[in-house]
């Protein structure tokens, strides 16, 4: 049967995560690689928002890319591994935060934000967002990925992932100006 | 603030984060365990084997029942709960019927394996009077991986609570035994009816009975077993059997957006934002005079048996000690019982104190003469006659991940989670 491919299906740029998750699955150690290249800033972003540390945050995401692995055959649908993989980094985070000593600031205030630091209300309004919103922003703002290709690595249409912006970006500017408010 | 503004301000926070670091996936790559996560081909070669030997016998039996035998149904229709329970979607759209014969009000149900569910409507239970539970409100429980949002329609209010990936998949597979407990009964027999055309699909009406007060009647596809119509009937006190809920929708394994796990809060509602669901926090029970039980879990397990773990709260200490309350000179009597009223034994298995202060006892509750009913009903009494109160429970099929970690929220961290079958026997 021929295939007719429409303009809302995802251009073929990388192969799906629910592909590289198959691949993994059936022995394929080097598709594992290309997803944790993928997701590398993704996940250290979603650890940075708990540890506000770098360094803890490099090692947390390192570790659940690591348990993610051992996991990987009770990922139910491939396609949400990026979601799934970010709730095991938070879930690590928030674990390794109780054991150890409370979050330091990464900065002191948005008045007072040196450039080179990472904007932390910022951060955590991202790291508040629903877990597929999240992706997309992170995907798009933090590894500078198009529209396009977002929804080819997720495997969902280019409206799905336009409208899951969008959708994000009327959260972030709610909630950072409830924060504004005294 | 404006969306250049925004884009402007994720453009400078994706920049003030470490770039990527060349050396990370070679050594996240070292780290991975050292066996591969496939099964060994010879495996995998005798699985397809097998499936396709599976396959044509199938195909052999089916073409034989179609040319000699009466047809009769592919699938076992006691087993019906059970096919439900392994979806990996659920989408229900029904009527629920007030008691009061007020028009009927709209229900949704949706269930995504393995975190997320979502609630709209109400799905009420028959109180412990047996008299069925009126609608006071109107909700809509949204629960996903990370939150869980309640959407009160009559009080125009909503909270968001955050919540951990282990509490949500429990709470998933908690919502979906619930249900198919409901719906269906732990134990319900069956009955077929007869044989019915709807929608132009050729149906068999079952009928069951999944608690002494309720009553289904299903109309199940004969290809492939599935539930496509509901009617749930129940009886109270004194009064003609009526009809409480039809689902007239039934999706099975069909994509359900995203969209439906993340609703907006309407506009006008207060919104309150909770801390993240303790380990404390609890399903409820009965109240009376500053005692308080708190049940935190309760579940059937394969063989029958009433798992519980549970609490009495003392609010004029402030403490759920377990001392006094339970001697013959304590100021109140727990008792349980099944919705039949027969007596349930408490064997307590396990009892802890954990660093919030809660002390939980984890019993099994006996049951002298099984009953295929699960509510349970539990009851306190003050000692001085001053009066009672009473709730109810239903024993969902027990998940063992739940068990686990429910196990280790309420007991101290030193002690490890018993299996479903190491508690079963410390119960005898």
């Amino acid at each position: 049967m021929m295939h007719l491919s429409t303009a809302m299906d995802p251009p073929p740029l990388a192969l799906t995560d629910a592909h590289l998750v198959a691949q993994t699955l059936a022995g394929d150690r080097h598709a594992y690689g290309q997803l944790v290249e993928r997701y590398e800033r993704v996940v250290k972003a979603t650890c940075l928002a708990t540890l506000r540390d770098h360094n803890s945050a490099a090692d947390a995401a390192q570790d659940a890319f690591i348990a993610a692995y051992r996991s990987l055959r009770s990922l139910r649908d491939p396609a949400n591994f990026a979601a799934w993989l970010c709730t095991i980094a938070r879930n690590r985070s928030i674990r390794l935060t109780k054991q150890t000593r409370p979050p330091a600031a990464i900065t002191d205030s948005i008045a007072s934000r040196d450039p080179s630091q990472p904007d932390e209300d910022l951060l955590s309004a991202v790291a508040a967002l629903p877990e597929h919103e999240r992706i997309v922003v992170m995907l798009k703002y933090f590894d500078r990925h198009d529209v396009a290709a977002i929804a080819a690595m997720l495997g969902r249409p280019i409206g799905t992932i336009t409208k899951q912006l969008s959708r994000a970006h009327e959260r972030l500017r709610r909630a950072l100006s409830e924060e504004k408010q005294p | 603030m404006t969306i250049t503004e925004l884009e402007t301000r994720l453009a400078s926070l994706g920049q003030a984060l470490p770039p990527r670091d060349p050396t990370f996936a070679a050594r996240v790559m070292d780290n991975l365990p050292a066996q591969d996560l496939i099964r060994p081909a010879s495996i995998h070669l005798f699985i397809k084997a097998g499936l396709a030997l599976a396959a044509s016998l199938a195909l052999v039996v089916a073409l034989w029942s179609l040319l000699i035998t009466t047809p009769e149904p592919a699938f076992a229709i006691a087993e019906l709960p059970e096919r439900v329970r392994q979806l990996n979607t659920l989408h229900m759209v029904g009527l629920r019927f007030p008691v009061d014969n007020s028009p009927p009000r709209p229900l949704e149900y949706f269930v995504r394996q393995p975190s997320d569910f979502r609630v709209n409507g109400s799905l009420g239970f028959l109180s412990g009077t047996g008299n069925p539970v009126h609608l006071s409100s109107v909700s809509d429980i949204v629960s996903t991986a990370d939150e869980m949002t309640h959407l009160e329609h009559l009080s125009h209010s909503a909270s968001i609570r955050g919540q951990s990936l282990e509490q949500a998949q429990a709470g998933a597979t908690r919502q979906l035994n619930e249900l198919v407990d409901m719906l269906f009964g732990p134990w319900s027999d069956y009955h077929k009816l007869r044989d019915e055309t709807l929608g132009g699909r050729m149906l068999q009406v079952y009928e069951c009975r999944p608690t002494a007060q309720t009553r289904s009647v299903v109309w199940v596809s004969p290809q492939n077993g599935l539930p496509v119509q509901i009617e749930h009937y129940s009886t109270a006190a004194n009064t003609p059997e009526r009809l409480e809920m039809r689902i007239t929708k039934i999706a099975i394994n069909e994509p359900i957006d995203d969209d439906v796990f993340h609703p907006a809060t309407p506009p006008g509602y207060k919104l309150t934002r909770l801390p993240p669901l303790s380990d404390a926090d609890v399903y409820g029970g009965a109240s009376i005079n500053g005692y308080q039980l708190l049940i935190r879990y309760v579940a059937r397990t394969p063989s029958g048996e009433i798992v519980i773990c549970w609490a009495v709260h003392n609010r004029h200490h402030n403490s759920t000690t377990q001392e006094n309350l339970f001697a013959p000179n304590g100021p109140i009597r727990i008792s349980f019982t099944s919705a039949f009223g027969n007596s349930l034994q408490e064997r307590l298995v396990r009892l802890g104190t954990t660093k919030d202060g809660y002390t939980w006892r984890w019993s099994v509750l006996h049951q002298s003469q099984p009953e295929q009913n699960a509510t349970i009903h539990h009851r306190i009494d003050l000692a001085n006659g001053g009066g009672n109160a009473y709730g109810d429970e239903i024993a969902a099929k027990l998940d063992r991940r739940e068990f686990d970690l429910v196990q280790r929220q309420t007991l101290p961290a030193s002690v490890e989670p018993m299996s479903v079958e190491q508690f079963e026997a410390a119960a005898k």
